[in-house]
């Protein structure tokens, strides 16, 4: 009688042990690294391929949305205080970023 | 790449200082909500819970993007980094095309996709096709849903070649090029290319990834490796 008695919350406590811990994975808990507000960068030129000096091997994300392309090189995406560019392109507001 | 709005409001984001999981907290200076990077959700702040679209991109070489698209605008900054170029990609076993769709998250590793190249597939309830470009080492995501029909693609001679029609595909484009179904484009289905690693903590039930696959991600730091500790994806 005393077992069962003791089975039932020992399993509800061992489960919600459980389940803790897969939480606490995806808990947010950021790190701050650099304690200040940053502006968003929204301005910045957009050029054609006669204009630019990308290498053929660098790497860019590229996307298309109603028919406007446009590339965003990520050696000029990179870096700690940039790594998102707010765009509009095809007539949509778009964040750049990888 | 991600829709900035949430509704009708448009987002400007930057940088938050941040790291969660060693990637990028992202903050818009609209509400001052903070937003995982790599998942594109508000963690916390006023905005909390929302989700931003992930839009369709292409990671791949300059030369690639400008034949694929000759009449491509390209953004003008200045360097920050010399190291993204083709051989980044040192061990593309590292690396994986990774996709959520109908509430499944599925990735699929660059290695695997050099040998296979073209891979039908299916995550929840959407057809993907998974192609893969061995040149210019581009993995992208169409959805294999076409006019009332699902198409099943194969590698035929270096070409890209649905089994239903024999049409030829331009598996950068998604555009078919020759065969009964000349002009028809396939819709782009949203994946990235991530870090396996990254992929993996943000996605813990992720399919397509082998046990030994993950466990190698999770002991690889390549990031710190190459002087790259800023971020992970």
């Amino acid at each position: 009688m005393i077992k069962r008695i003791l089975i039932i919350p020992v399993l509800v406590f061992s489960c919600s042990l459980l389940l803790m811990a897969q939480n606490s994975d995806m808990e947010f808990n950021p790190k701050t690294v650099i304690n200040r507000v940053f502006d968003p960068i929204t301005d910045f030129p957009v050029i054609s391929i006669a204009e630019t000096e990308l290498e053929n091997n660098e790497l860019v994300l590229g996307t298309v949305i109603n028919d406007e392309a446009r590339a965003y090189p990520i050696n000029m995406l990179t870096g700690p205080r940039r790594e998102i560019l707010n765009d509009r392109l095809g007539n949509q507001a778009i964040a750049a970023t990888w | 790449m991600y829709a900035r709005n949430v509704n009708t409001q448009d987002l400007n984001f930057a940088v938050s200082g941040k790291l969660w999981n060693r990637s990028l907290v992202m903050r818009d200076a609209e509400t001052g909500s903070l937003w995982s990077h790599i998942l594109g959700k508000a963690m916390a702040g006023p905005l909390e819970g929302a989700q931003l679209e992930i839009l369709p991109a292409t990671m791949t070489d300059w030369k690639t993007w400008k034949e694929q698209h000759p009449s491509t605008t390209v953004v003008k900054l200045s360097r920050t980094s010399k190291e993204y170029r083709l051989d980044f990609y040192e061990d593309p076993s590292l690396f994986v095309l990774g996709l959520s769709a109908d509430l499944k998250t599925k990735a699929w590793p660059l290695d695997e996709l050099m040998q296979k190249r073209v891979a039908n597939d299916k995550i929840g309830n959407t057809s993907a096709l998974i192609a893969f470009d061995p040149k210019s080492l581009t993995a992208l995501a169409f959805n294999r849903h076409l006019t009332g029909r699902i198409l099943t693609f194969q590698e035929k001679d270096g070409k890209m070649v649905d089994t239903d029609t024999g049409t030829t595909w331009n598996r950068l484009t998604g555009k078919a090029i020759r065969g009964d179904l000349s002009g028809q484009s396939l819709q782009p289905l949203p994946a990235i290319i991530s870090a396996m690693k990254a992929w993996i903590t943000f996605h813990p039930d992720t399919e397509g990834l082998s046990k030994a696959s993950m466990e190698k991600a999770r002991n690889t730091n390549f990031l710190r490796r190459r002087g790259r500790n800023r971020k992970n994806n």
